[in-house]
């Protein structure tokens, strides 16, 4: 039955929708199942189900990143089937040879697919509405409406884009591939480039601990599944969703004209366009490559001639498989002209992949050009970040304006790229570098190749080992905005202390941060790489994580853990099965502490005055009434629980493997 | 409606599955397209259809190009040589369909139909036999009342009985209303009762065309016995096109007037003779023989 405009043929709509009824009705029961379900359950229950305490904001947003994976699911699926008759010669003969222009047939295919995604949700919508009034939460109506029009946008960019993805194949199965390698073949294929640039380069930082995107960051965050969930976790950001609601309309646009431009007669090949067909094979046999090779690679001897075997026998592999998916079938026929696509297209990719790889590892910034720079290493291994939102630290926070670190840092930097592989002698360090630059941009870099003895590692060593750049690395010291943190979390190597007032996090920050001048002129070794394990801490805004080094001998943070607990059992000297005491005198304390990073328990028993502990009661109280002191002479070495269980304290070649060491009174 | 094509070309890829075909079918005949299995028949009838768009040439209906026409497409049914309907439907689901495709639509023509056939409307179609899918999409394709209808091997699969029935709908709308039909076939034999005009297609030309009206009119089968067989000047006189000659008896075909024939043939004083009309086969076979073509290469019966 035609409408009195003809512009809608009802009948031709009915067609379409009917053909996917079902599968809507699944998503519809699916929707209900995980928001008004979960919320009703939740709301009797009072507990998340499961972890899902990383999301913030509204009730709705707890099971939206579930919600939102199942639903485009589910689009993808309804386009298939929408589009189905486009993939059988019968049927699209037949459609084709209605009196209807294509165009006018995909109009009401697309009408068909967006009033199937819009009918269940607004009738979700409703049942959310009414059942917000039985609720122990309030969800309010605007939050409703936010949850509706996000999941629409998502739902809808996810349908745009599985529309014209059908529109180059002419196979269900080969269609459903091709959403998948459309959505996630970038982030894959970068991500594989980059862990076997880490694995044959050293250099490589792919996800640099200052924060920020890193290498994978580009590719991560404009692959539209994970930016669609990634969203709810760090907030809307506008400009994005205009730009993927922009590539849905054009995506749209294309497909229109690719059907008006598209053959019947082409229905029996699995691709319309044979070069689009090549160029996948040849991205999917690169990809496969590096995975197949990666894999390998890690099970065999760390040799050329066998990463050269690894990738080889990866392409081959990779090029049979993804041609048997594409055709359907194990008994594949090959094409020649693939095979060379694909060939030239490795070699291509190994010479862009070699070269490309060769100068990013081995740039070096120009001196005058850096800003502030970050070096990290094993004392700084506590500190990691996830900073999608504004920052609430301050800019100082794990980068070093002074010129001289920064010359350091960079003739550290190039003797790292001027060391060809492995240090032949001591231990090799791994070090990361970050430079922030005067344009604003920051380079990353990461070498594994350095040996503790090196005499730039130790000057380096020496330069950040004082009181003021540990302040650098300390993650409280640096909160700049302590209004926006909705949860701040102290850990001591066996106690938990949780802040979630935000007046007590502004007052616990507030008096960190005046105390931390009185540890500025104390010992710096007991404040920095020792004692880089005994305490840390996390905090959480909406969008951001933080997590760093903080100071045991901070005031602020004794007088907090020891309100509700003790601070041995906090630092774990409780469960310590050997302590010992080190009487120092001023002038043995810098080369104690370099001894206790180097030498053996018998050494250094051997060189300074080490006293076993066989009345702990004493230290114990005291170190329970605050008798810390990072300046004082006496340093306590103990083995908490993890450390020293399964190890014999005699054997450790290293006493910093064995041992946590404190400045006590 | 007049149904015209002009040098249309298609490809599959580098193999050309219709050549520079050239066909004219006058409103109100049945034209038969003769061919065997991958001729490119169903290739041209798609073409004509407009499921198919022209590497080259074009396809008229009226002087309107098909392809993406609904305006000539309303007046255009395509039946395949496998019938299709969607997945669960049934003929009363699939009339609804055909009903809002349509503009000429008869509920009522539907009706007559079903029950003629006996068809129910509410019985699934994928339950049915070749045959009555076939017999529903006959009962589709007049409902629309088409005023052309392309009919790729359209009587396959059904009882001589049915096939009689089919076809004699089918003479009435052409004499009543005036419609074109276009079927595509490999039987020669069914074709010749049927149709007005031929054409034969191989390897995706055309390599015959004819009026068979025309034709019959034109060309005659002469079987004849001499005491001695007679010189060229016998041949040449009586228009003989093709000859064969066996013993003393001689068979011929004879092309232009033929309604002299028996007052030339009586001069050469023969011991018998006899007239007889050609069938398809024998006028497709003395009028490509000469160009190489032998009929059991291209159709199959």
């Amino acid at each position: 039955m035609k409408s009195a405009t003809s512009l809608l043929n009802r009948t031709l709509l009915n067609h379409f929708m009917g053909g996917i009824f079902w599968l809507t009705v699944l998503f519809l029961i699916g929707n209900i199942l995980i928001q008004p379900l979960y919320l009703w359950i939740r709301s009797v229950n009072s507990e998340p189900v499961g972890n899902m305490t990383f999301i913030s904001g509204s009730m709705l947003n707890e099971t939206l990143p579930f919600q939102l994976a199942a639903s485009m699911i589910y689009v993808v699926l309804m386009v298939m089937f929408l589009f189905s008759y486009k993939h059988k010669e019968a049927s699209l003969d037949f459609m084709h040879s209605m009196p209807v222009k294509r165009r006018k047939l995909l109009s009401h295919a697309l009408i068909a697919g967006v009033i199937n995604i819009i009918i269940p949700l607004v009738i979700t919508a409703v049942i959310l509405f009414f059942e917000r009034y039985f609720l122990i939460f309030d969800i309010t109506i605007m939050e409703i409406v936010e949850w509706f029009f996000y999941t629409l946008f998502v739902l809808l960019v996810v349908f745009a884009i599985s529309v014209f993805v059908g529109f180059l194949v002419n196979s269900m199965f080969v269609h459903m591939q091709l959403v998948v390698i459309v959505f996630f073949l970038p982030v894959v294929f970068w991500g594989l480039t980059v862990s076997v640039a880490d694995l044959l380069y050293d250099g490589i930082a792919p996800t640099p601990s200052t924060g920020g995107d890193g290498l994978m960051g580009v590719v991560v965050n404009n692959t539209f599944p994970i930016f669609a969930i990634q969203q709810i976790i760090d907030g809307f950001t506008l400009w994005k969703m205009i730009i993927w609601i922009g590539i849905a309309v054009v995506l749209i646009i294309l497909s229109y004209l690719y059907y008006n431009r598209s053959r019947s007669e082409n229905v029996h090949q699995t691709f319309n366009n044979g070069w689009i067909r090549d160029i996948l094979v040849a991205f999917i046999t690169i990809s496969g490559m590096l995975l197949v090779g990666l894999v390998i690679s890690f099970a065999l001897p760390n040799l050329t001639v066998v990463y050269v075997f690894a990738f080889v026998i990866g392409a081959i592999f990779s090029y049979i498989t993804q041609e048997m998916f594409f055709q359907g079938t194990a008994k594949i026929n090959f094409r020649w002209r693939s095979i060379l696509i694909s060939a030239i297209s490795v070699v291509v990719f190994w010479i862009v992949f070699i070269i490309g790889w060769q100068q990013y590892t081995s740039y070096v910034p120009d001196q005058s050009s850096v800003e502030s720079v970050s070096i990290n290493g094993n004392w700084s291994s506590n500190n990691w970040m996830s900073n999608q939102g504004e920052s609430i630290m301050t800019e100082d926070y794990l980068f070093i304006e002074d010129k001289n670190v920064i010359s350091e840092g960079v003739a550290l930097h190039q003797e790292a790229i001027t060391n060809e592989g492995m240090p032949e002698s001591g231990v090799p360090e791994s070090f990361e570098i970050i430079y922030k630059m005067q344009d604003g941009s920051y380079v990353n870099r990461s070498y594994d190749n350095i040996s503790m003895e090196n005499e730039k590692y130790q000057s380096m060593m020496e330069t950040l080992n004082s009181g003021e750049y540990s302040k650098v690395y300390d993650v409280v010291y640096n909160i700049e905005d302590s209004s926006e943190i909705n949860n701040l979390e102290l850990y001591g190597i066996e106690g938990y202390i949780n802040l979630e007032s935000s007046v007590e996090i502004a007052e616990f920050t507030d008096a960190y941060q005046k105390a931390a001048h009185q540890v500025d002129t104390e010992m710096p070794m007991l404040t920095n790489n020792s004692n880089a394990s005994a305490a840390s801490a996390s905090l959480s805004t909406d969008g951001n994580y933080y997590n760093g080094n903080v100071s045991i001998y901070n005031p602020a943070l004794i007088n907090k853990v020891t309100e509700d607990q003790n601070l041995a059992e906090f630092l774990g000297i409780g469960s310590s099965q050997n302590m010992h005491t080190v009487s120092l005198s001023d002038d043995a304390k810098e080369s104690f502490f370099r001894d206790y990073e180097t030498m053996s328990f018998d050494e250094l028993s051997e060189k300074y005055d080490v006293e076993s502990l066989d009345d702990r009661e004493d230290v114990i109280n005291s170190i329970n009434n605050g008798g810390l002191d990072a300046s004082g002479d006496k340093v306590l070495l103990y083995s908490p629980e993890y450390m020293g269980m399964e190890m014999d304290v005699e054997e450790v070649e290293s006493l910093a493997d064995a041992f946590i060491m404190l400045g006590i009174e | 409606m007049k149904l015209e094509t002009r040098q249309l070309d298609k490809s599959f890829g580098r193999k050309k599955a219709v050549d520079a075909v050239t066909l004219t079918v006058t409103s109100g005949t049945i034209h038969g397209l003769l061919g065997s299995n991958g001729a490119g028949k169903t290739t041209f009838m798609k073409t004509l259809g407009g499921i198919y768009k022209p590497d080259a040439g074009v396809v008229l209906f009226d002087d309107a190009s098909i392809f993406e026409n609904p305006s000539v497409k309303n007046d255009v049914v395509f039946i395949n040589d496998i019938p299709y309907f969607f997945n669960g439907a049934t003929l009363g689901s699939m009339a609804t369909f055909y009903k809002a495709m349509y503009p000429k639509w008869s509920t009522k023509r539907f009706k007559q139909l079903s029950a003629h056939f006996g068809l129910e409307a509410k019985k699934p179609l994928s339950q049915l036999s070749k045959g009555m899918k076939r017999q529903a999409s006959f009962i589709l394709a007049f409902s629309a009342r088409p005023k052309v209808m392309l009919l790729d091997e359209p009587f396959d699969g059904l009882d001589p009985i049915i096939r009689r029935q089919v076809k004699n709908i089918m003479m009435q709308d052409i004499a009543n209303h005036g419609m074109t039909v276009i079927a595509s076939s490999h039987n020669l034999r069914e074709m010749e009762d049927l149709c007005d005009s031929v054409s034969i297609m191989h390897q995706g030309k055309q390599l015959f065309h004819r009026d068979l009206n025309e034709v019959k009119g034109s060309h005659c089968k002469l079987q004849i016995a001499f005491e001695n067989l007679p010189d060229d000047q016998f041949f040449q006189e009586m228009g003989v096109v093709h000859h064969e000659a066996k013993g003393r008896v001689l068979t011929c075909i004879i092309k232009g007037d033929i309604s002299q024939i028996e007052e030339k043939v009586t001069k050469y004083d023969p011991l018998m003779y006899d007239i007889l009309p050609l069938s398809l086969e024998e006028i497709f076979a003395y009028e490509m023989g000469d160009k190489g073509y032998e009929i059991s290469n291209i159709i199959v019966e």
